[in-house]
């Protein structure tokens, strides 16, 4: 078969679990996801929905043990990744998959340059001399619009700026030309002018290299300005998946409807929020039935034993986990 | 790595329960009961076992040498000089020493020095590093200044080194004088370390919100300050009551220590060196205490450094 | 002190407030070699059950504005008065009795609570730092109510913060701060470590607080969003200085200063439908250091309106009290 005739990135009922001593917990129960070129996906949860650790499992960094992928399959164009040996997936995660982290403080090497860091890319993937692979450090530099770069390229991680750090890694993260790139709430760290900018050239660079973008993140708003489809996360499940224009136009899962109130917004002034009660659970305490119902407000007594399933609720392919999603789908948006 | 890989390390490692993957901070890393978190982590590990129960054979030789050597040996105390260095027979598991005393009642007789010494040496470079940690840590300024200068001084010394100029300046001492002179040489490794935990926590938010609501100074290191920070200084303490004992016990064999006629390990081994060969039993016992004891006390420290790690970062 | 006869004094007011954290270099001897200049002149006025929003991106010095404005630090040259008195020229018993009045919210619901204390102690501890504010008899119920207040269950007193959630640990936070009656609350980020469908419930019941109590209000916040939610006059602030106050309709419908208008472009908007189609607003490069701020207007070296005089001229002092003041030479029109 051609490569062509399999979706970029494909994710099949991903499962993951910890074990640890006191106990085993599901960090991811169920996940699917597709990924096209040139497309970007969001990944949407708040801390313990398992978003991270979905993206860590794609890139094959969970370490085992703890951690345990206990069932599904990810399709990198059709080959399967959870297949290949360590070895192997490593080469893929450098050449054909890559990450960005949100922390690029930490995600650097603090006692190498920004250069020697980049053009070790392509000295061990590569096989490229010093020279060469410096110049193609720079060039990549010039390419996230560092400005200066010739005369950056031998500074340490610590003399740029978080927004100039962010584009280092960025930089790191398409030095191979990867088909897919794993953006790990790129912009959290980052004040709101400078995540404009990075979420400004990430956009720009997609277009360049039609790559297929997983951006996981917590912020509605980021996902609004960026995303092209939407993939809702909530203790370790797929609660909703949709076009991000119709996830916000006509949510189909209380949770997501429960976000989008529940959020301050600078284009509804004054409004009163809508909050969710409760808290996320635990990843080590998950209600039974559907996660969410101890904070639903459309809660029924079948919600806390039955599991609902993920179903589709319009042709345009926008599913929902709800055993309400109809309703909730077609209330009015407040 | 991420938060998440990170988080589940220390779970794993440090057997905390299981934290939420994907919080940043999992609630179980912040603990209430510094007695509880120890417990918790301490009682897992055989390790620890044994080495509490050598302590606590230790400590029962340290308070009461007479009652377990009248159980363990035959005729006590008594010394006769025709048994001089005679080997282990029954009723004598250790054999005899050079003046023909059971050796195994005077290795018991030498916990006591080395356990007060261990005890006392920490307990009272404790109480400074406590005090004057606080003090530094939290005023900051000329104290602070002076007591860290005089910190680096004191760390530049040897320790035994440093002991054996002072103890060999005064020939007639005893062993109060040997805690005197090990406290002084030895209390700066833990008021270092209280020091930088305490300037840490000085900033910490729960203390800046107690100084919001008016809180006193004494109120902030006391109540707030100090539970907090001394965790390390006590797995610190721990390991110095190893080092203390040793360090002790170097003193006594160098002969510069406790004289005779009193009785330690230190002096023990001492007088073994000349007869190694012949007699190994006189290097061995007093060796397999003194090491027993050491050991434990690292052996707790270390277990209660891994027990609190997770916190500390 | 008897209430001062001026109609409606101030509660908070800053005045050319400033703090500077000198640069030292040297072993032994140290020496300054530069200052931060965090805090670079700041005016603010707060009135009695009124809120105001401080909004700045990180290092804009709101953080240490806030320390200031709270008497936790020491300015080094400026004013803070607090209900008519200055914070700093009062002894150590008279600023613990002026504590009572101004109390503070802080960001980080993980780090600000004791680990080592429970609920209960935690919320009954300014009564043990104030014995006088509330008889020994009845502080129990007291910590009881307040714990009601913020909406978490009176019997979990017991509980160590690690026992409870974000959301709940900072409602811990905000019942320490409320225990002794202040009459104005500091909110340094109080949700942005929370989860976001947490956040709601926080910025809620900060909101029924300020109403029932009459609460004055500093909300400090990088989230344009969030303040507007709480606030009913914003100042924004850039590189130590209030680049422009004015009310919420005010700044966030007719913004002045370049930089407000800038925040308010990259500020994501949760809706598709509305995401920005031009750049034009996007600032360029990052923030300069506050150890060396750019000659003149301190905004000129990312400001799309910068001329020559921006160069040279420093902005404008804004004061607080004028209507919609703007520390800018050629301030957006907003008749047009």
């Amino acid at each position: 078969m051609s490569p062509a005739a399999h979706p970029l990135l494909e994710v099949e009922d991903l499962c993951v679990e910890f074990r640890t001593r006191r106990g085993t917990i599901r960090a991811v129960n169920g996940l699917s996801y597709t990924l096209h070129e040139g497309e970007t996906l969001a990944l949407l949860g708040e801390s313990g929905s398992g978003k991270s650790v979905a993206a860590q499992a794609v890139m094959g960094l969970l370490d085992t043990p703890p951690a345990h992928i206990t069932r599904g399959a990810v399709r990198l164009r059709g080959d399967d990744l959870l297949a290949l040996s360590p070895e192997r997936h490593r080469e893929v995660r450098g050449t054909r998959l890559s990450m960005i982290f949100q922390d690029a403080l930490t995600a650097l090497n603090p006692v190498l340059s920004v250069g020697d860091q980049l053009a070790e890319m392509y000295r061990v993937h590569q096989g490229m001399g010093r020279k060469a692979a410096l110049a193609r450090a720079v060039a990549l530099m010039d390419r996230v619009r560092i400005p200066a770069a010739s005369r950056r390229i031998h500074d340490y991680p610590h003399q740029f700026s978080g927004g100039m750090r962010q584009r280092v890694m960025i930089a790191m993260a398409l030095a191979l030309d990867p088909e897919v790139v794993i953006a790990d709430e790129p912009t959290t760290a980052l004040d709101v002018t400078v995540q404009a900018q990075i979420m400004r050239l990430l956009k720009q660079l997609q277009s360049e290299t039609r790559m297929g973008l997983l951006l996981i993140t917590h912020d509605l708003g980021v996902v609004a300005e960026a995303a092209d489809r939407i993939t809702v996360m909530y203790a370790g499940r797929t609660v909703e998946s949709a076009s991000a224009d119709d996830l916000y136009a006509r949510p189909g899962h209380p949770y997501t409807r429960g976000l989008l109130d529940s959020v301050p917004r600078l284009d509804r002034l004054g409004k009163p929020l809508v909050p969710i009660t409760g808290a996320p659970p635990l990843p080590s305490s998950i209600p039974a039935g559907c996660a969410f119902h101890p904070r639903c407000p459309r809660a029924e007594p079948r919600c806390g034993s039955e599991a609902p399933p993920f179903r589709t609720l319009s042709p345009a392919g926008h599913r929902s986990a709800c055993h309400f999603a109809e309703e909730v789908h077609h209330a009015p948006v407040g | 790595m991420t938060d998440t890989a990170r988080a589940l390390e220390a779970a794993g490692e440090a057997a905390e329960p299981p934290a939420p993957p994907d919080t940043a901070r999992p609630p179980s890393q912040e603990r209430a009961s510094l007695g509880k978190d120890a417990w918790l982590e301490l009682r897992a590990r055989p390790t620890v076992w044994a080495a509490v129960v050598t302590l606590f054979l230790m400590t029962a030789m340290a308070l009461a040498p007479g009652i377990l050597t009248s159980l363990l040996t035959e005729g006590g105390d008594h010394c006769d000089l025709a048994d001089s260095k005679l080997g282990p027979s029954a009723g004598h598991p250790f054999g005899f020493d050079l003046q023909g005393c059971d050796y195994l009642a005077q290795v018991i007789r030498g916990t006591r020095p080395s356990l007060i010494a261990g005890l006392a040496v920490t307990a009272a470079s404790l109480l400074i590093a406590v005090v004057l940690g606080l003090l530094c840590g939290f005023y900051g300024g000329w104290l602070d200044a002076l007591v860290s200068r005089v910190t680096d001084v004191f760390f530049g010394l040897p320790f035994v080194l440093g002991a054996t100029v002072i103890l060999v300046a005064f020939p007639d001492h005893g062993l109060g004088a040997m805690v005197l002179v090990l406290t002084v040489l030895g209390w700066t490794t833990m008021t270092r370390i209280m020091r930088s935990q305490v300037i840490a926590l000085a900033d910490a938010d729960y203390v800046r919100a107690a100084r919001m609501l008016g809180a006193r100074p004494a109120r902030l290191m006391v109540r707030h300050i100090l539970p907090n920070a001394i965790t390390p200084v006590i797995v610190v303490a721990m390991l110095n009551v190893g080092a203390v004992i040793s360090g002790e016990a170097t003193l006594d064999f160098l002969g510069v220590g406790l004289q005779y006629p009193e009785v330690s390990w230190g002096l023990q081994l001492n007088a073994a060196q000349a007869f190694v060969l012949d007699h190994p039993h006189l290097l061995f016992f007093p060796a397999l205490f003194l090491s027993a004891t050491v050991l434990s006390f690292i052996l707790l420290g270390d277990a209660a450094r891994d027990a609190f790690d997770p916190r500390l970062k | 002190m008897p209430p001062s006869a001026e109609t409606d004094p101030p509660l908070l007011q800053a005045t050319a407030l400033t703090r500077h954290f000198p640069i030292t270099t040297g072993v032994l001897w140290k020496h300054r070699t530069g200052a931060v200049r965090a805090v670079d002149g700041v005016d603010l006025t707060v009135r009695r059950a009124e809120t105001l929003g401080i909004v700045g991106e990180s290092g804009c010095g709101k953080s240490t504005l806030a320390s200031l404005l709270m008497a936790l630090d020491q300015p080094t040259s400026g004013t803070v008065t607090i209900d008519g008195q200055d914070p700093f020229s009062l002894s150590g018993r008279e600023l613990r009795t002026l504590r009572r009045r101004v109390q503070m919210v802080l960001q980080d619901p993980y780090t600000s609570l004791d680990p080592r204390m429970t609920a209960g102690q935690i919320v009954g501890e300014p009564f043990a730092i104030h014995p006088d504010a509330v008889p020994r008899t009845d502080r129990g119920r007291r910590v009881a109510e307040l714990l009601e207040t913020v909406g978490l269950d009176p019997t979990h007193r017991d509980r160590y913060p690690h026992q409870f959630s974000g959301g709940q640990r900072q409602r811990l936070g905000i019942a320490r701060a409320l225990a002794l009656g202040p009459r104005l609350l500091l909110c340094d980020e109080p949700v942005s470590a929370l989860d976001v469908s947490v956040q709601a419930q926080v910025l809620n019941l900060l909101q029924d607080l300020r109403r029932d109590l009459r609460l004055a209000c500093v909300f400090i916040s990088h989230d344009l969003a969030v303040v507007q939610h709480l606030c009913d006059r914003i100042a924004v602030m850039y590189l130590g200085k209030i680049v422009e106050t004015g009310t919420r309709e005010q700044i966030y419908t007719t913004p002045r200063h370049p930089y407000t208008r800038a925040l308010l472009a990259a500020a994501p908007v949760p809706d598709p439908r509305r995401r920005a189609p031009d750049d034009a607003h996007l600032l360029e490069g990052d923030l300069p250091s506050p150890a060396s701020p750019p000659s003149g207007c301190r905004f000129r070296t990312r400001c799309p309106r910068a001329r020559e005089q921006c160069l040279t001229e420093p902005e404008l002092r804004t004061r607080d009290g004028a209507d919609h003041p703007t520390a800018c030479h050629f301030p957006i029109d907003t008749t047009t």
